[in-house]
């Protein structure tokens, strides 16, 4: 039996038609004509008559394609955004046609939207490798003078943003990540709006990469977070992206865009430094950490990006074990509490730490703390300290302001 | 005439898909959503679906004491909890259902906003099944478990406003095949069902738990009536809407003797009416808003006229579109328009015979969907296809809500797993399973002696669950029905309190350990209610002390010194006298000894 077929059938004694969903081996699926499921044991149910398969999946995509004087391309890479809900067996699997958004975008007709699939991975699973891919796809488009938005699982979507946000040295528009929290089966997702604003994004002024996600749980504002200072602050929440540290660049709201002044603006070439050098680590210090445990990680990479407590600190432990490492492995310092920069000047630990070799990064975000490595220690090794130490792309900040 | 009924009951405890209470009120954070109509499993937008998109609203939402990230469509579904699965069990098997071999949970697309996640989740128990009737079987279609939508609080224009303290509240709801005769068996039916779900002890309760949709249909199509707040209302609704598909078929009968009818294009009429002293349509022009009218032939006198509603009708479509205060011919005059403005109109609409017209205030953009949703719903009345959804009203009449939904609009809920349901399960759970309302009744009069009225009180007041565990403390029919039924209701009034079923049982335990008669089981429950003594220590009351035969010979003596005593009045008199409860028989014996010894 087909998918989709229609089907006469038994079930403990009653006989019911429906359509034939799926067999797994122990339980078939099937839809009834009053639209729910039924799952059962296949020693439960008897199949009664099968009929021809006249069903025909339609698609209800509005037929008319705009083509507005804004150029703009969609790369698809994956993750619930760029994924739709097989109906009938309830499987995720990629979207192949992004055309619905010609259903919601509310002003499409300014527009030329088109798709490019350049990936279909899980963003748990992406790599320097994937990248690489997803800045030459952008600079290709940014080239054609067309605007990009790339379609991307939320999970690392903070760790693809960095690193685009490095290997572009020059921008002559904005490259925009978005995501969604709710898959877009649903009336209620958020990626309509996500989308509408990030479509609206590329015409603005701005000349980085950015996240561009809901500001809140409401479907009212979208904000645009600076790539290298985004997070994903929660599981599930709409709002789980914030710009930590800073404001975020820009916001949409109903049709208008509205940009923050230190958004750096679009520069009049593209310069794309596509390496990566993956010999970099993250450890996140932990009270009792052992020392073994730290060395194993540790060894043989030519930097480690360390998450410690407060201000920056370690246990005496491990201070040991990065006095003996720091011949052959650059140690950074940056903060599990994320909020706020590491200090090595204020408590002995910290002065330790400098004596045994680590480099404090301010306020520096641990994960871009890592590309940034990844990034340096491929194009520009012989000044690895002094350029992690530098502002490059608003990745560090000197100041700290109480209220916004 | 073929008549259904929906059935929805909640049920008490912990929400369905969280781990927030059904109980809760509305605090003051609000949050604002849209809803965009999707695919459903096969692949359409369906069409109810479409329709409630097309007025582009905004839904805003309350959170309250009971809600969480999962009723705000922040966080994916839990797991539903085994109580709330095992009850829907249980009344499935009341209702000779054939359990499922696993509870596959769907999402259901409702996007008028009653859900934050823009589908309501819902699964089948229990399929198959009957309920007997005075009147034959009542076949069930089907028994789900669903989550309950959030309270609508307002609506002004383009917003509507949430509550979310009844989002997500376990309702059972149990469908009927079309097998009920007439609006008198529909509520005999309903009550059946309702006395087999209150019997689980399970039932929420509260003003609002049970709601009923209706599926009614005399042959112009199946009509869904939803949200029947009152059972006694099923009579009326069911008048109604046989009164209102009868003139529906009158009206289109004339139309098509006039020679059929259409809707001309709206015409904005604005100029015409911008001097005029109408109150409303000033109103209308001050929010910058435009006057249209469109032209409907052959309807004049058919729109508001002795049974004649198609004007109604029309405005209902309005009404759903967030278009207030449409206007008709048949009610023109009117709204502070002069017959001057009446004829302006009329002669700029070309307006002859037989002719009327509707006038609609609104935003220019929305008034072509407005005019093809008026075409769609003419179309369908005239050629009466009356199949669609209907919203039932407190006084018993039906408005139009939207087209039927099919089918299509489910699709699996994927966040939620197969629930598998074992025999082991099902076994366990067959000593719970209540019994029906005629075994019921037939166990109050045979083994406890209550007259038919006696036992349907108890059955009515939902107290036969209450009854059952009582009697097994108190082997005192009577006396238990009597403080359930009369005496408990009186002193919770008299003192404002409420008891639990946990308190009113230890009184009865009391009852029986300390073998008091009627009098002193509603005196202790009084004492009790009325705050005077703690559980612990009401056993002990002083007022609950018997007298000994020596005091109550004393009482009695003086009461016989002060006025005539006969046998007849001495226990009357013996209560006002004394507080203390006595055995009237041994009163009794005493004051004959007296008399006798006098
Ligand atoms: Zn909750």
């Amino acid at each position: 039996m087909k998918t989709g077929e229609k089907i006469d059938f038994e079930y403990k004694g009653d006989s019911y038609s429906g359509i034939f969903i799926k067999n797994d081996g122990k339980i078939t699926t099937i839809k009834l004509s009053n639209g729910y499921n039924i799952s059962a044991l296949n020693e439960n149910i008897k199949i009664l008559r099968e009929y021809e398969n006249n069903y025909v999946a339609q698609d209800n995509i509005r037929e008319i394609k705009i083509n507005g004087k804004n150029e703009v391309y969609i790369l698809t890479t994956g993750g619930t955004i760029g994924s739709s809900v097989d109906y009938r067996t309830g499987a995720v699997k990629p979207v192949r046609d992004i055309s619905y958004i010609y259903n919601f975008v509310n002003n499409i007709s300014e527009f030329n939207v088109k798709q490019i699939n350049v990936a279909n991975i899980l963003s748990e699973n992406v790599n320097s490798k994937y990248w690489i891919e997803y800045a030459r796809r952008a600079r290709d488009v940014l080239n054609k003078n067309a605007g990009v938005v790339i379609f991307h699982g939320t999970d690392t979507m903070q760790h693809t943003a960095s690193a685009l946000s490095f290997m572009f040295e020059k921008l002559t528009g904005p490259i925009i990540l978005t995501g969604s929290q709710r898959s877009s089966d649903r009336p209620s997702s958020d990626a309509f709006i996500n989308i509408e604003a990030s479509i609206n994004f590329t015409k603005s002024d701005i000349g980085e990469v950015g996240i561009v996600m809901h500001s809140d749980t409401s479907d009212g504002t979208v904000s645009f977070h600076r790539g290298v200072r985004a997070r994903k602050m929660h599981t599930s929440r709409r709002d789980a992206f914030q710009s930590i540290g800073i404001r975020p660049l820009a916001t949409y709201t109903d049709g208008r865009v509205s940009v923050n002044n230190n958004a750096m603006k679009r520069q009049d070439e593209n310069i794309l430094n596509d390496k990566m050098d993956d010999s970099v680590s993250i450890i996140y210090f932990y009270p009792g950490m052992p020392e073994e445990d730290f060395i194993n990680i540790a060894a043989n990479k030519k930097a480690v990006i360390i998450m410690g407590t407060g201000l920056g600190h370690v246990s005496d432990n491990i201070i040991n074990a990065i006095k003996r490492l720091s011949k052959d492995t650059y140690f950074f310092m940056t903060s599990q509490c994320l909020y706020g920069s590491v200090n090595l000047n204020v408590y002995s630990t910290g002065r330790y730490l400098l004596d045994a070799g680590v480099i404090p990064l301010g306020d520096m975000l641990p994960e871009t703390a890592m590309v940034k490595a990844m990034f340096l220690l491929a194009n520009y090794p012989d000044n690895l300290v002094k350029l992690m130490k530098s502002n490059l792309r608003g990745e560090l900040n000197s100041r700290r302001i109480l209220e916004w | 005439m073929k008549i259904g009924l929906e059935i929805h009951f909640q049920l008490k405890g912990v929400k369905l898909f969280c781990s927030c209470s059904t109980e809760g009120e509305k605090s003051n954070y609000l949050f604002k959503r849209k809803m965009t109509p999707t695919m459903s499993e096969m692949g359409h937008i369906d069409r109810a679906a479409r329709y409630e998109n097309i007025r582009n609203r905004d839904f805003n939402y309350y959170t309250s004491t009971n809600s969480c990230l999962v009723d705000a469509d922040e966080e994916p579904p839990h797991m539903p909890d085994d109580s709330n699965i095992n009850t829907a069990i249980i009344v499935s098997m009341a209702l000779h259902c054939k359990i499922v071999d696993y509870v596959s949970f769907m999402r259901k697309i409702v996007i008028d906003g009653s859900n934050t996640s823009g589908f309501q989740r819902t699964g089948i128990v229990g399929l198959n099944g009957y309920v007997e009737t005075s009147q034959g079987r009542v076949r069930i279609s089907t028994v789900t478990l669903e989550e309950d939508a959030s309270r609508k609080i307002s609506e002004s224009g383009k917003n509507a406003f949430y509550s979310l303290d009844r989002l997500g509240i376990p309702l059972i709801e149990i469908s009927t095949e079309p097998d009920i005769k007439d609006e008198n068996h529909a509520i005999e039916t309903a009550r059946k069902i309702g006395f087999i779900v209150m019997s689980t002890g399970k039932f929420r309760g509260e003003v609002d738990s049970i709601r009923q949709d209706v599926n009614f249909s005399m042959g112009y199509g199946r009509v869904e009536i939803k949200g029947v707040s009152k059972l006694s209302l099923i009579k009326d609704t069911i008048k109604y809407e046989i009164q209102r598909q009868k003139s529906l078929a009158d009206i289109s009968g004339i139309i098509k003797a006039r020679g059929g009818t259409e809707i001309t294009d709206f015409m904005d009429i604005t100029h015409i009416l911008k001097d005029t002293d109408s109150k409303i349509i000033k109103a209308g022009l001050n929010k910058n808003k435009k006057v249209f009218c469109a032209k409907i032939n052959n309807a004049r006198g058919l729109l508001k006229n002795g049974n004649y509603r198609l004007g109604r009708e029309l405005a209902d479509v309005a009404k759903n579109m967030g278009i207030g205060g449409m206007m008709h011919s048949d009610e023109l005059p009117g709204y502070g328009l002069t017959d001057n403005d009446v004829n302006n109109i009329n002669n700029f609409m070309g307006i002859e015979n037989n002719d009327a017209i509707i006038m609609v205030i609104t935003d220019p953009e929305i008034i072509t969907a407005f005019k093809s949703e008026l075409d769609e719903r003419l179309k369908n009345l005239m050629s009466m296809n009356l199949a669609e959804t209907r919203a039932a009203t407190e006084d018993g009449e039906t408005r139009f809500l939207r087209p039927l939904s099919g089918g299509e609009r489910m699709y699996p809920e994927t966040d939620i797993g197969l629930i598998e349901i074992p025999l082991k399960r099902l076994n366990s759970l067959e000593g719970l399973v209540p019994e029906s309302m005629e075994d019921a009744l037939n166990n109050l009069k045979n083994n406890y002696g209550f007259s038919q009225t006696e036992a349907m009180g108890i059955i009515n007041n939902n107290l036969y669950g209450d009854f059952k565990d009582y009697i097994k403390v108190l082997n005192e029919p009577k006396i238990i029905s009597r403080i359930i039924l009369q005496k408990l209701p009186e002193y919770e009034k008299k003192y404002n309190k409420k008891l639990s079923g946990d308190e009113l049982m230890e009184i009865f335990t009391m009852a029986n350990e300390n073998k008091w008669g009627r009098d002193s089981v509603e005196k202790a429950l009084e004492l009790y209610v009325s705050g005077k003594y703690p559980l612990k220590i009401l056993a002990n009351a002083e007022e609950l002390k018997p007298l000994d035969a020596g005091r109550l010979r004393e009482i009695i003596i003086e009461l016989m010194r002060t006025q005539e005593i006969t046998e007849k009045n001495l226990i009357y008199l013996l209560k006002n006298k004394t507080k203390s409860s006595f055995d009237a028989r041994d009163a009794i014996k005493i004051f004959e000894n007296i008399k006798n010894n006098s």
